[in-house]
């Protein structure tokens, strides 16, 4: 799929599709309102004291990512799991595509993984003439439609059941069209992917938790797609990225309770799994071989910086259903893989200021997310933070900014300077003033005014109204 | 089980994570000591309360959207089998080689309703099992540990109790009593604490009414991949 | 009781007349208010984009016009939260500034707080015979917490109908520059609280930031919608 390199492209894009608009603008409002249902049924006060818990839980796990990571790699070994430490997205892939070799895989499925999207491992395993497919249905769906994820929980939020169906109609071929019914929409899904998990060569997951003190990794589907793919491939790789990880299970019944209230206002999500290394003796189900792949993909850089508690993220896409930019432009527009405000902070910071700064403006700053964020991620504090990085470390703020803010601070430092430059503007403003009012203007006010009137300058400013309403006060 | 392979420079990866954790070792953050407590509720102890958690769970997995009944014994369990059996038109059926499904003698309803039951092994070679599996109309299997607080069956799985029985069919038939009945996740992970310490079985499922998706339109949609029915049969102690 | 008014530069360039209402309606309530010499504008317009250093210079020099004042009342809660939540990024670790800063932030309030919190009043005798609604401002919100001050202050005035807005939390779009960097996603969001507001029925907006109502205003007279934005405190001073 081919992705525009400039945002503003990209958003102008997603605005004219009414279509993609309606479907997030559902999407978003449902889950939101299932979201603060969840919180009401909890209690605001036991909500907050989650919260608390659950930040205080990852921000002492990131602190002390080696331990738990070495600790994870040594059970999993243990259990006689292989893994793969990969530095890079690449080194992943790399270790992926020679196992998917190894075994002769033809038939590979997965269940939905942020990460493996983030590392492009489809495009790769095709490339080898590998059948990759996605067992989760909205991932399916986006498959199908040679797309990427537009949201973190619900992938193919942005399309509709016309659309879906098309798409099914498409697989069909010549047999009977089926038509844009959900039920039987999802039911076709449920035979055709079913087919595909009687033979699976491989099977590649993503991982929600790894539990450090028994090696075991979690798995939250709502379809149960994931635990198919796990109990049924004889070969098993889980991707994950390296900060997904708990102590014990202990803070994992913690973060499983928030992570379905945060994602859709479920108590629990309908399956999770715990799956701690292979096959037993005597079983017959389960994976005979399993690797578990640790992926950095500049992770670690971010440990110690001021932007370490978005290692904290649970991937509920919470804040992406609580900010108004989101809700209007959808997931694509992004850019990258992670979209709404997490994705803002995300991708600058693992993917380069240079390529995704922009999205740091991508934002009203109205702190929606990080009321929602269920582990406290400061997102709205890290955007302002970006910003700077973005002015300061990157020189890259326009040219025209730069002028602007200097010659801004150079008057709004100087009460005579400030009261003369408005002066002067309200001496200047008298063309475009109408009733008041300014409906039309030159750059840059002309952006603003596209969709709204301005107020003109006052004819008398309150410091000039100052000595007036002064005295009154003493008359009194 | 012989050990794994670690494909990577381990040294570098983690010396590489150690230096850019840069916080002075005493000003990290503490471990969170009893991470659950005050979160969850707990009341389980007495045979009463772990009947007002029967009904919790009857209420919760109905919501979700399964069905659940409270049986009084093993005739009315018999009886709650035949009709469920009548109402999916279930043909053939596999269950968990479980000591207290042994106990039931759910042989005997299969054979009165002209249905079969197998049990858990079904032939020792792959090929073989995962065909008739797939071929199975219902799973039944033992609740473990059943959840009240959110409806939920814990199914720590085995040899003799492979996932494989709620993976595959559309219909699932768990079976328990209300000893098997906690309130919420704080007593079920500090039991499976207590069972396996840290060393887990290969799979633990936790699993909440029936598979679900509302991947299209947001539209709610029951039995996308999992079971479509799931039925909670609840014996009193 | 003695404050000092911090009128904001957008009231003080555009709204006059709410600078006349906060003052009227403080000195009713025996606050003995002047309007120190000097002040321009709180930083945030610079700090939002990013320009630390140069919102540093300008929010050096309110913090010097205020060192004097016992209180100071802001009739924005953007502007409020600028100081509060800002002014501790601008000054971490600044030998001089970082006290200086925090003993402003302490003695500083948005209007609406001020009035509930440190006078203690929530009725201010107010009349005014119109149905209103109310927007929630983001920073006043969620940085400063101050939820439920305005809607007391509102609801407690004579012959108010007051009904709640529909998602009184969602952003109006604003977000400063962003209203004109990504002017049709602020559109479009704008557009979306101003739906909201129509569904509520009210004659008449409130809210206590006049950056959001500016916005919201101009949008509501765009789509020549006849409902009358107002701040909190031009109610606030009716019929008394």
């Amino acid at each position: 799929m081919h992705i525009e390199p400039s945002f503003t492209k990209r958003y102008h894009k997603a605005l004219s599709d009414k279509v993609m608009i309606k479907a997030v603008k559902l999407g978003t409002g449902r889950l939101r309102g299932k979201r603060a249902d969840a919180i009401q049924a909890v209690g605001e006060k036991r909500w907050q004291e989650f919260r608390n818990r659950a930040e205080a839980i990852r921000l002492h796990v990131v602190q002390h990512l080696d331990q738990y990571l070495e600790q994870l790699v040594d059970n999993v070994l243990k259990k006689g799991g292989h893994v793969c430490l990969a530095r890079t997205g690449d080194e992943a892939v790399e270790y992926i595509k020679n196992l998917a070799q190894k075994k002769n895989a033809k038939n590979i499925v997965k269940s939905k993984s942020m990460v493996t999207e983030e590392i492009h491992l489809n495009p790769a395993l095709e490339k080898m003439g590998c059948k990759v497919i996605e067992s989760d249905l909205g991932e399916w769906i986006i498959q199908l439609a040679n797309e990427t994820p537009s949201h973190i929980i619900v992938p193919a939020m942005h399309k509709n059941r016309f659309q879906v169906a098309d798409l099914f109609n498409e697989v069909r071929g010549d047999e009977p069209k089926i038509p844009a019914e959900t039920a039987e929409l999802c039911a076709f899904a449920r035979k055709y992917l079913r087919k595909t998990f009687m033979n699976i060569d491989l099977g590649i997951t993503g991982c929600n938790f790894a539990v450090a003190d028994s090696g075991a990794i979690t798995i939250c589907t709502n379809e149960g797609n994931a635990r198919i793919v796990s109990a049924l491939s004889s070969t098993l790789v889980t991707v994950m990225g390296m900060e997904r990880i708990l102590p014990s299970v202990e803070e994992l019944a913690v973060m499983l309770s928030l992570l379905a209230r945060s994602a859709t206002g479920q108590k629990i999500t309908v399956y999770n799994t715990l799956s701690a290394g292979i096959r037993a003796e005597m079983e017959l189900d389960g994976p005979q071989e399993f690797h578990l792949v640790i992926v950095d993909n500049g992770r670690s850089k971010l440990l110690g910086s001021k932007y370490e508690k978005v290692l904290n993220c649970i991937r509920c896409g919470s804040c992406l259903n609580a900010c108004p930019v989101y809700r209007n432009i959808g997931g694509h527009a992004y850019g990258w893989v992670y979209p709404g405000p997490i994705g803002a902070v995300l991708s600058p910071l693992l993917q380069g200021l240079d390529k995704y700064g922009e999205l740091a403006y991508a934002t009203t700053l109205c702190g929606a997310c990080h009321t929602a964020c269920p582990v406290k991620i400061p997102l709205h504090d890290m955007l302002y933070a970006l910003r700077n990085d973005k002015v300061e470390l990157e020189k890259k703020g326009e040219l025209m900014e730069d002028l602007t803010y200097k010659g801004w601070s150079a008057a709004f430092a100087s009460m005579s300077r400030y009261r003369f430059s408005i002066r002067m503007a309200r001496r200047f403003q008298f063309p475009l003033v109408k009733a008041g009012k300014i409906a039309f203007g030159p750059p840059p006010i002309s952006d603003w005014l596209k969709y709204r009137d301005m107020p003109a300058l006052a004819d008398e400013f309150f410091h000039e109204i100052w000595p007036e309403l002064s005295k009154e006060g003493k008359e009194k | 089980m012989g050990l794994g392979t670690l494909t990577g420079d381990r040294q570098a990866f983690f010396s590489n994570i150690r230096s850019n954790i840069k916080t002075p070792p005493g000003k990290k953050a503490k471990r969170v000591e009893n991470p659950m407590e005050g979160l969850f509720t707990r009341n389980e102890t007495t045979v009463e309360e772990r009947r007002v958690l029967r009904d919790r769970f009857i209420k919760e997995w109905t919501t979700l959207g399964g069905q659940a009944f409270s049986l009084k014994n093993r005739d009315e369990l018999a009886g709650k089998m035949d009709e469920i059996i009548k109402e999916r038109n279930i043909k053939q059926a596999m269950r968990w080689a479980h000591p207290e499904l042994d106990k039931l003698q759910l042989e005997d309803v299969f054979d009165t309703a002209q249905a079969n039951l197998a049990k858990w092994p079904l032939a020792k070679n792959y090929d073989e099992w995962i065909n008739k599996a797939e071929a199975m109309e219902a799973g039944i299997v033992w609740g473990d540990i059943a959840m009240a607080e959110t409806g939920t069956l814990v199914l720590p799985a085995s040899a003799d109790q492979p996932t494989t029985i709620t993976v595959l069919p559309i219909t699932l038939i768990a079976i328990f009593t209300t000893a098997q009945l906690v309130d919420g996740f704080y007593s079920v992970m500090k039991l499976l604490k207590k069972r396996y310490g840290t060393n887990l079985p290969t799979t633990t499922t936790f699993i909440s009414g029936p598979s679900r998706t509302s991947d299209i339109e947001m539209d709610l949609t029951i039995g996308v991949h999992g079971s479509k029915y799931v039925y909670a049969c609840i014996l009193d102690e | 009781m003695k404050a000092s008014l911090f009128i904001t530069c957008i009231a003080d360039m555009m709204y006059a007349d709410v600078g006349k209402s906060v003052v009227r309606v403080l000195r009713r309530h025996g606050v003995d208010l002047d309007f120190p010499e000097g002040q321009t504008c709180c930083g945030q317009p610079a700090y939002s984009s990013g320009y630390h250093k140069e919102a540093a210079v300008v929010a050096k020099k309110i913090i010097e016009v205020f060192e004097r004042s016992e209180r100071v009342v802001m009739p924005s809660g953007s502007c409020a939260s600028m100081i509060h939540h800002g002014y501790p990024t601008l000054f971490k670790g600044d030998p001089v500034w970082e006290k200086r800063a925090n003993e402003f932030i302490k003695k500083t309030y948005e209007f609406s707080q001020f009035i509930v919190d440190v006078l203690g009043v929530t009725d201010v005798g107010a009349t005014f015979n119109k149905k209103v609604t109310y927007h929630s401002s983001c920073h006043m919100a969620r940085l400063l917490g101050i939820e439920e001050q305005p809607k007391l202050l509102l609801k407690n005035v004579k012959g108010i109908d007051f009904v709640e807005l529909p998602y009184a939390y969602d952003c109006c779009g604003f977000g400063g520059t962003f209203s004109m960097k990504m002017a049709d996603i602020s559109g479009a969001i704008v557009d979306e609280k101003v739906d909201n507001i129509i569904e509520t029925g009210a004659e008449v907006l409130a809210g206590c930031d006049l950056t959001c109502l500016m916005n919201i205003s101009g949008r509501l007279t765009r789509r020549g919608v006849p409902i009358k934005v107002m701040h909190l405190a031009q109610i606030l001073d009716q019929g008394v």
